[in-house]
């Protein structure tokens, strides 16, 4: 028992949760004396209502017994009250002493004797009376009442009234001073039946109750120390001395629920509070007759004791039963924990090494197969630990070296050793032959081995063949394989051929003897040792390889690097040249950047020139035509004819001016197509209007065929007019007089084809190409002959090509040409292409097959590109004052220049405003000081121009508001009327730029004075040009 | 007669303007620079001012604005004369205020033309 608990507890709590014992134990425990207390506490509480139970039977039982004792005790009183009292001799006897007739005073004697033989008798009577029908008292046993008047009295008046028999409550008799009552009935006449008027006079007993009281007295003596039985009247008050409250009778009045009960008339059994407070076990019961309850009770305390004292000895006794219990099954836990704490021991050492531990066998039938089990595990681990170093040493002799000849000769030598050969051998495959030849030995005497084995003969072939072991065993002694001893040779007991194989493929064959038998559990062992020689002699065989390739590679190598050299110097002429040929390229652009320039600057300079020579051409031709319009008087015909001369060839020159620059304007992109859907009949009209005169001149009827189309097409009015003036002008120019010139259109889907046929001169085939060209007309005399500019045809072409269409010609040399030429009806980009490709065949020479059509001209207004032929040029599309004054754009366009004028004067500012816009100034002009500052600091101005002498800010202080902003980098001009002194001069000059009195500069000079401040420094400003002039 | 101020900076030019206009019985003011021209305007108050958009300095229709702004000289024509004969150049004459447009060379008849389309001006001789 000492042992069990020391046992219990040493286990830790943790263990005792966490241990499969421990968990066993706690949940048997539980069980158990869950199931030990519950039927306990079950069995306390049957045995404690089964007391109860029993007690409250037998106390019923007690209180029906007493109470019937009571009632019959009362009956007799009664009864003997009654016969007494219609006795016919008392009644003769009482009729004869009321009415006092002969004798009465004899039967007044016997009466009296009779009563007193009766209570004396009876022992329980005194005071018994015989009243009269008025309570005269006729006659008693006590002398002293005699002829004494009972008037009041219940006794006398209710027999009287009622007739029956009264009872009257216990009292205590003045007479024995004992609890007593009265019983007390009518008298009737003698003879009469019981009827009111009949009734003579009034029997009454005085009864002690003593001898009722006295078996209850009994009763409570047996009812243990507590227990008691209780009679109360009607009130409650006790009738008898209360056991524990002595001389309490009839004094004390209980306050209890059973007496009260029992006073009501109820009747039972139930537990209750007694008039001590103690908790007692009670049957109360009624007396209907008198009216008294009756309580047998006993003290709850004193009923259960000796039962609850039963319950417990029960509870103690399962507890015992549990506990006992739990300690059988600790016992039979400990028997079954203990073989595996010894397996888990036996684990723990064989896992920290100590591989020959092993555990007592035995024990019962499982535990006995546990632990053997165990044991052959340990066996087994063991013994592929013994593998596992054996194989290590193979593999350690495998890995000792990568040279295949050491390598096999100590690993034949490993292996042979490892695993208990005396001999043994390795062949290895020789590709070449074919045969397998002996590569290394280990213990066999010189000359014992074959030395070349043919891999698909006899057992060797077979074992080849099936990729297996083969073993030999049970080699007779007389056999020719023999073990060479220092004893003899000795028969070897087995021979193993075991084939070598990597991926399939014939490595060699490893041959092993022994004089011992082997075992066939090794071969798997073997053909491990097999895979991995493989393995390891295929490694040996693949770095004898390498180390060959090796050495070819480092052979090729070197001639790789010499190679490689030989590139490197190549590569870098290669990129000598590379860097030649960017700064080709870069000069390349320069100069095409450079083109780009000259070609602007063309067409800056037609432009310009054209201007230049209308104006000389201007007085040339209009003098000359004052002149013939005898303006100035009439001039001789010699003269005439030579003004003549003079203003046709100043008309000439004006037709190629004007001619040059709407060629010069169409090539620098300039020309804008105002396009619209329109009706070319109305531009036709006008064209044929303004060549009335020349076609009436020579005669020539034109047909136009257009009149009544009703057509549309996409193109400038304007534009199309000059196209149709140009090809009629020149259809009509090289028409003979009374020539014929016809118009006419086609409609296709995309565009309408117009021709303008004549039978004139002709184009002879080889020219029909060049007549597009600049100044090419088809025959250098033609100008001559004809007249013109030669520029036409070209213009006319560049004008259809804007419009997306094409122009070309088809002639008949002598008898007439036709110009052909399309235009779109609507807005297509495709048309372009189109373009190129018949313009090609139309002008293929010609330098302006690729002019910017009017898609491109209009994506940028500044630049458009032309093409492959001209090498990128680029033509100038800047606006008039930019072509005309280039020396403005030196430094900032003016376009981008801000300027900002105060001047309270507003004809100044007008005047200057409008000169700087002319400029293309930018101008915000101000009247006041105030919003100047505001106006400056908001935005940034390039120049403010400001006035000194203003109403509301004078130019002073502007300019002391504007110097304390240093990030202002606005130049400052002073403009002033005002006579300023050297103290002012000074104040300015800190603070500003040029200071000018008004009216002291021409516009030349002023506006050069803006120009040049646009493009110095301050700095410079500052110093070179502050001057004022008076 | 009408008094015609012609601005103009070629001499030549200004001659052939002043003859014609002459010989045709206009009275005419010479003026050779815009600044000249706009104070001969407003001194000699002329019915029409022959203008020539290319002068030194301010140009021709700058100074037409400028005459435009001036209640002075507001409501006198302005042709426009310009050797200068791009398409747009009409389009700005006219935008500047001018009420006729003229390219040099010009025929005589397109210059009295320009002139009579003028019509009379209001409160003039």
């Amino acid at each position: 028992m000492k042992n069990f608990w020391q046992r219990f507890s040493d286990i830790a709590p943790l263990e005792m949760i966490s241990s499969f014992r421990g968990r066993l134990l706690i949940i048997i425990s539980l069980i158990t004396i869950v199931i030990a207390i519950s039927s306990g506490i079950i069995n306390y509480h049957l045995t404690m209502r089964t007391a109860r139970d029993e007690f409250q039977e037998s106390f019923s039982m007690m209180s029906n017994i007493l109470k019937s004792d009571i009632e019959n005790w009362i009956y007799e009183r009664k009864f003997e009250v009654v016969s007494m009292a219609n006795n016919p001799l008392v009644q003769d006897a009482l009729l004869k002493i009321i009415n006092k007739e002969t004798g009465y005073e004899q039967s007044t004697n016997d009466l009296q004797v009779l009563l007193a033989h009766f209570a004396q008798n009876r022992g329980i009577y005194d005071g018994m009376i015989l009243l009269d029908t008025n309570g005269r008292v006729m006659v008693s046993e006590i002398i002293e009442y005699d002829n004494s008047l009972i008037l009041i009295e219940d006794i006398y008046n209710r027999p009287l009234e009622t007739g029956e028999v009264y009872f009257k409550d216990v009292y205590l008799s003045p007479n024995t001073n004992k609890p007593t009552i009265s019983i007390s009935a009518p008298v009737f006449a003698p003879g009469s039946s019981g009827e009111i008027q009949n009734i003579i006079g009034v029997m009454s007993f005085r009864i002690t109750i003593q001898e009722v009281l006295e078996p209850l007295l009994a009763s409570t003596a047996n009812l243990g120390a507590t227990g008691e039985v209780v009679l109360v009247n009607r009130e409650g008050i006790s009738l008898m001395d209360l056991r524990h409250r002595p001389g309490s009778g009839l004094k004390y009045q209980l306050q209890t629920e059973a007496s009260a009960r029992a006073a009501r008339g109820e009747e039972g059994v139930g537990e209750f509070k007694d008039y001590t407070g103690a908790q007692v076990l009670a049957a109360y019961r009624y007396i209907s007759d008198t009216g008294w309850g009756l309580v047998v009770k006993k003290g709850q305390e004193e009923i259960f004791a000796p039962w609850r004292a039963k319950a417990i000895i029960q509870i103690v006794v399962d507890i015992g039963m549990a506990l006992l219990i739990i300690m059988l099954c600790s016992i039979l836990l400990n028997g079954l924990i203990r073989p595996l704490r010894e397996l888990t021991e036996g684990a723990l050492a064989i896992s920290s090494g100590d591989l020959d531990k092993r555990v007592v066998t035995g024990g019962t039938i499982e535990i006995a197969a546990l632990r053997q089990a165990f044991n052959n595990m340990a066996d087994n681990v063991q013994n592929r630990i013994d593998d596992k170093n054996k194989f290590h040493e193979v593999l350690k002799a495998l890995l000792f070296s990568i040279d295949m000849n050491t390598l096999l000769r100590v690993t034949v030598e490993s292996v042979a050793r490892t695993y208990g050969y005396q001999v043994g051998a390795i062949y290895i495959c020789d590709q070449e032959q074919g045969l397998l030849v002996l590569s290394a030995t280990y213990g066999a005497a010189k000359g014992f081995s074959i030395q070349k084995i043919s891999p698909t003969e006899g057992l060797i072939g077979e074992a080849i063949k099936n990729k297996e072991i083969s073993v030999l065993r049970n080699i007779p002694s007389d056999s020719e394989y023999v073990i060479e001893t220092f004893t003899g040779p000795i028969a070897p007991k087995s021979v193993l051929h075991i084939p070598l194989f990597f991926e399939e493929q014939l490595q060699g064959l490893l041959a092993l003897a022994s004089i011992n038998t082997s075992e066939d559990e090794e071969n798997d062992v073997m053909m491990m040792v097999a895979d991995i020689m493989a393995v390891a002699i295929n490694q040996a065989r693949i770095f004898k390889q390498t180390q060959k390739m090796s050495n070819r590679l480092q052979v090729l190598n070197e001639e790789l690097t010499a190679q490689n050299e030989e590139l490197k110097t190549q590569s870098e002429e290669l990129a000598a040249q590379s860097e030649e040929l960017i700064a080709q390229r870069r000069d390349l652009e320069d100069k095409n950047q450079a083109l780009e320039r000259a070609t602007q600057h063309k067409s800056e300079f037609l432009a310009k020139m054209s201007h230049e020579l209308r104006t000389p051409l201007n007085a040339i031709l209009g003098f000359s035509e004052a002149l013939l319009d005898n303006l100035f008087g009439k001039l001789p015909n010699k003269q005439q004819e030579c003004i003549e001369d003079i203003h046709s060839s100043g008309e000439h020159l004006l037709g190629l001016i004007n001619d040059i620059l709407d060629l010069s304007k169409i090539e620098a992109g300039r020309t804008d197509l105002a396009r619209d859907h329109i009706n070319p009949t109305q531009p036709l009209k006008e064209a044929l209007a303004i060549i009335a005169t020349e076609a009436g001149k020579k005669n020539i009827i034109i047909e136009n065929k257009l009149e009544s189309e009703d057509l549309l097409i996409y193109a400038d009015p304007d534009k199309l007019k000059q196209i149709f003036l140009n090809l009629l002008s020149n259809a009509i120019k090289f028409s003979h007089n009374d020539g014929f010139v016809s118009i006419d259109v086609e409609s296709q889907t995309d565009y309408l084809e117009f021709s303008v046929a004549d039978n004139g001169i002709g184009i002879p085939p080889d020219k029909k190409r060049i007549i597009f060209e600049e100044f090419k007309q088809a025959d250098n005399t033609i100008s001559r002959e004809y007249g013109g500019t030669g520029l036409g045809l070209t213009i006319t072409h560049r004008l259809v090509e804007l419009h997306g269409g094409h122009i070309w010609v088809e002639s008949d040399f002598g008898h007439g040409s036709i110009f052909k030429f399309t235009i779109p009806k609507h807005t297509v980009s495709r048309i372009t292409a189109d373009t190129s490709i018949t313009t090609s065949e139309a002008a293929p020479a010609s330098d302006f097959s690729e002019v910017p059509t009017e898609e491109s001209a209009s994506l940028d207004e500044t630049t458009v590109k032309a093409p492959k032929t001209g090498g990128g040029r680029k033509y100038s599309g800047n606006n008039s004052s930019a072509l005309l004054e280039p020396s403005i754009c030196k430094h900032l366009c003016p376009s981008d220049i801000q300027i900002l004028l105060v001047d309270d004067d507003k004809h100044v500012r007008d005047y200057l405003t409008t000169l700087l816009e002319s400029k293309g100034y930018h101008v915000t002009s101000t009247d006041n000081g105030g919003q100047a500052i505001k106006i400056a600091l908001q935005e940034h101005h390039d120049i403010i121009i400001l006035d000194l002498v203003m109403p509301d800010m004078s130019g002073f202080k502007v300019l002391k508001e504007l110097s304390e902003h240093p990030g202002l980098k606005s130049k400052i001009v002073v403009f002033s009327a005002k006579d300023l002194t050297d103290d002012e001069k000074k104040e300015i000059n800190r603070s500003t730029h040029l200071i000018y009195g008004k009216g002291m500069l021409s516009q030349d000079e002023f506006l050069s004075l803006i120009e040049r401040l646009n493009g110095s420094d301050k700095g410079d400003s500052v110093e070179n040009h502050t001057s004022y002039r008076r | 007669m009408k008094t015609i101020l012609v601005i103009e900076d070629n001499p030549t030019n200004m001659k052939l303007a002043c003859k014609l206009l002459r010989a045709a019985g206009y009275t005419t003011l010479e003026a050779s620079e815009a600044l000249e021209g706009i104070q001969l305007a407003i001194t000699g108050q002329p019915d029409v001012i022959l203008m020539d958009v290319e002068l030194p300095g301010m140009d021709g229709l700058s100074a037409t604005k400028l005459l435009k702004r001036d209640a002075r000289t507001k409501d006198i024509p302005v042709v426009a004369v310009t050797a200068f004969a791009m398409e747009f150049d009409r389009e700005k004459a006219l935008a500047a205020g001018c009420s006729a447009y003229i390219s040099k060379p010009y025929r005589i008849k397109d210059l009295y033309h320009a002139i009579d389309s003028l019509g009379d001006r209001p409160g003039s001789m």
